[in-house]
């Protein structure tokens, strides 16, 4: 029995290790509300689009989604109508993510204007926040009240590259947001204790049925 | 008393536990999933927020009726609060967390309109019923604080399929206690079944009254069909039937069941089967016409959408009928050179086998596809060792065939006839939308604690012990990595 245990033990403890020491640049916060856009917003050369967004504390890239394009394409954040960070991109030679470095932002700013300016020749698709693939924007919620506009979809993502483990108190402090009054930060890592502990009782019933074969 | 005081104490310790744990997990999910986040919970949460607060059931407007109610303001509240979603705006701002809760307090918002709920409506009452309690105990408190409170009623029902499973193991394989502890661990760390029971959902209820009818049945074939089995067969049949339609989809195993037993019985003890068997079809067909005679009095809607979609399915048209045909084939087999083409996938691999591994939130996220075969990979030798055990145990076996024919007909007209249903609703319904899920085979889960119990039981003597152990912990780690996956998913 205790081969058996140890060896899928082994194998998932191992697979843990791995996956939750992978790195990466994690997300501070994001205005997207689909997972994939079914909308191109339209950027004309020449032209700027702001919107307002709350900017997350700690932001030192946006990424947005975007069509291959010749740019060069930037972005710069306002606070009270002052510029407070900004960062470009030359050109994204392929459909997707592009990842823009900003000057570090320390705090939060809530209701900033993000803007992009396209200083190419020629016009950027930029992917909506809030329509899914073949969906409407119309949900049934805003029939009768005014429709929230389309944005471009930013998300803010997180200064340095980071493994889970030294993520995971930020992932904690989101995880008791809009849930059980009681819920707070503890609760993520209370889950996860407890959870161990339903481990345990598995493997002493196991052991206590083995002995009382 | 002391009577039922050694009755209880000839439960098995190892069941209660595989119960808890199955609850506790239960209780994880419902921490780790955001609010509305399990499919249909918006619906769910309408129909017993409806119950508890105007102490009516939902009907249905019906077609004369121009406008249908919208979701109840505190509901319609929540849903646009909440991030996550495609209508909610994302936040993980702490500071628009408290606003939000302050405002969810504060706001005196209409609580008893149906809205989402209609969509609910077409279930029978049951799970609702029981849910009404623990809303109204937490009836003071914010939505969010009575969803939980919901929510842990559906951690308590994963408790009792766990539970019921084991027992359903004890009386298949009554010579291997240590393959019935396997088969409920195994299947209290089913991550799909945790995810369900994190939230508010009536399959939790149709889950637990499934054990049961699997373990009422084994128990009728292992011990003979006495008033006891008939009326755990009866009570879990109207338990199912009063919370989900498609529990209609197990009965034509549950009557070949009870034939069966009755015809094996022996001729002086046949009277009294007899009038088990009696029990049996009192106990599950009184509760349930009483609740069609109700429903179609008061309040003017077919109590079984289900079954309605399925008679209207036979509607004479033998074109439409062979359509039909095809498409419950395909649904499982490998299409033929002359059907039509119905799937642009193949369902028992994309719907059943990873909705069974794990397909989260609203079908939206699960594991990365290699995952899944990985998994795959590692059922052939579960499979194989259940194979050599049924092959080992041949003899044995002869005089249980229609024991195993039951189960058979249960998971297959189970399986039928949700298949059916899906053809008619892509018809009638909604062409584009798929209807099929993992989780509407989920009463089967018994079979499943089976299928591992068996390769535990295939796996001999000296081996039984390492390879049930190596499944337990496999299935710890598969739940493990299932929160941290929907955890990544939403606060990441």
């Amino acid at each position: 029995m205790r081969a058996g245990a140890a060896i899928a033990a082994t194998l998932v403890v191992a697979l843990l290790v791995i996956v939750l020491s992978s790195n990466d640049r994690r997300l501070a916060d994001t205005n997207a509300r689909v997972n994939v856009s079914g909308v191109a917003l339209r950027l004309p050369a020449g032209e700027r689009r702001c919107q307002t967004q709350d900017v997350p504390p700690g932001a030192g890239m946006v990424r947005l989604f975007v069509d291959p394009f010749a740019g060069p394409l930037e972005v710069t954040i306002f606070k009270d109508g002052r510029p407070v960070s900004s960062g470009r991109v030359a050109s994204a030679s392929v459909e997707g993510p592009v990842e823009i470095s900003l000057e570090p932002l320390e705090d939060e700013i809530a209701d900033a204007r993000v803007c992009m300016a396209n200083r190419g020749a020629a016009p950027i698709a930029l992917a909506g926040n809030q329509t899914p693939v073949g969906g409407s924007s119309v949900s049934p919620l805003f029939i009768g009240e005014k429709l929230p506009p389309e944005d471009v979809r930013a998300d803010f993502l997180r200064r340095e590259s980071e493994s889970w483990w030294s993520f995971a108190p930020a992932v904690a402090d989101r995880f008791g947001l809009r849930k059980a009054s009681f819920f707070g930060a503890w609760t993520m890592w209370a889950v996860l204790l407890v959870a161990g502990l339903t481990w345990v009782a598995g493997l002493l019933l196991l052991r206590r049925e083995a002995s009382s074969r | 008393m002391s009577e039922a005081r050694s009755r209880l104490a000839a439960v098995p310790r190892a069941a209660l536990v595989c119960g808890a744990i199955a609850v506790v997990n239960g209780v994880c999910w419902a921490a780790v999933t955001p609010i509305f986040w399990v499919p249909d919970e918006v619906s769910h949460v309408g129909y017993a927020q409806h119950i508890a607060e105007t102490g009516r059931l939902p009907s249905d407007p019906g077609d004369g009726v121009a406008e249908r109610p919208g979701p109840s303001e505190e509901q319609n509240f929540l849903k646009k609060g909440l991030p996550f979603s495609v209508e909610g705006r994302p936040s993980w701002s702490p500071a628009q967390d408290k606003q939000f809760k302050r405002a969810l307090e504060n706001g005196r918002l209409d609580r008893s309109r149906l809205g989402e709920g209609l969509a609910a409506g077409v279930h029978p009452p049951l799970y609702y019923l029981a849910e009404a309690v623990p809303y109204l105990l937490a009836q003071e408190r914010t939505l969010l604080d009575r969803v939980m409170a919901m929510r842990l009623l559906s951690a308590l029902l994963a408790g009792v399929t766990v539970f019921f499973t084991f027992l359903f193991l004890r009386e298949l394989l009554p010579r291997s206690p240590w393959a019935w502890t396997v088969g409920g661990l195994v299947t209290a760390f089913q991550p799909m079944l945790g995810f369900l029971a994190g939230g508010v959902n009536n399959d939790n209820l149709s889950f637990a009254a499934s054990a049961a009818l699997f373990y009422g049945i084994a128990r009728a074939f292992h011990r003979g069909l006495g008033f006891a089995e008939g009326a755990i067969i009866g009570v879990a049949v109207a338990a199912g039937m009063l919370t989900k339609a498609s529990t209609i989809g197990l009965l034509p195993g549950v009557a070949f069941a009870l034939a069966a037993l009755l015809w094996r019985t022996p001729t002086a003890a046949r009277r009294r089967a007899l009038l088990a068997g009696g029990v049996a079809v009192v106990a599950a067909g009184l509760p349930w016409l009483a609740w069609v005679v109700y429903s179609r009095l008061t309040l003017g809607a077919g109590p079984a959408p289900v079954a309605g979609l399925a008679s209207d399915s036979i509607n004479g048209d033998l074109s439409a009928l062979r359509e039909q045909a095809t498409y419950v084939w395909q649904a499982f087999l490998p299409r033929l050179p002359f059907m039509v083409d119905q799937f642009p996938y193949y369902p028992p691999w994309e719907i059943y086998f990873k909705g069974f591994i794990g397909r989260f939130g609203w079908f939206e996220y699960g594991f990365p596809d290699p995952w899944y075969r990985v998994a795959a990979v590692a059922f052939v030798p579960i499979v194989a060792l259940a194979g050599l055990a049924l092959a080992l145990a041949r003899r044995s076996l002869e005089g249980r065939w229609s024991e195993v024919l039951s189960y058979a007909l249960m998971a297959g007209s189970l399986a039928i006839s949700i298949e059916f249903v899906a053809y008619r609703y892509q018809e009638v319904v909604n062409r584009s939308a798929f209807f099929e899920q993992a989780r509407y085979l989920f009463p089967l889960l018994p079979l499943y604690a089976a299928l591992v119990a068996l390769a535990v039981k295939g796996a001999g003597r000296r081996c039984g012990p390492a390879v049930g152990a190596f499944l337990v912990v496999l299935a710890m780690g598969h739940s493990l990595f299932s929160q941290l996956i929907t955890i990544s998913r939403f606060y990441a």
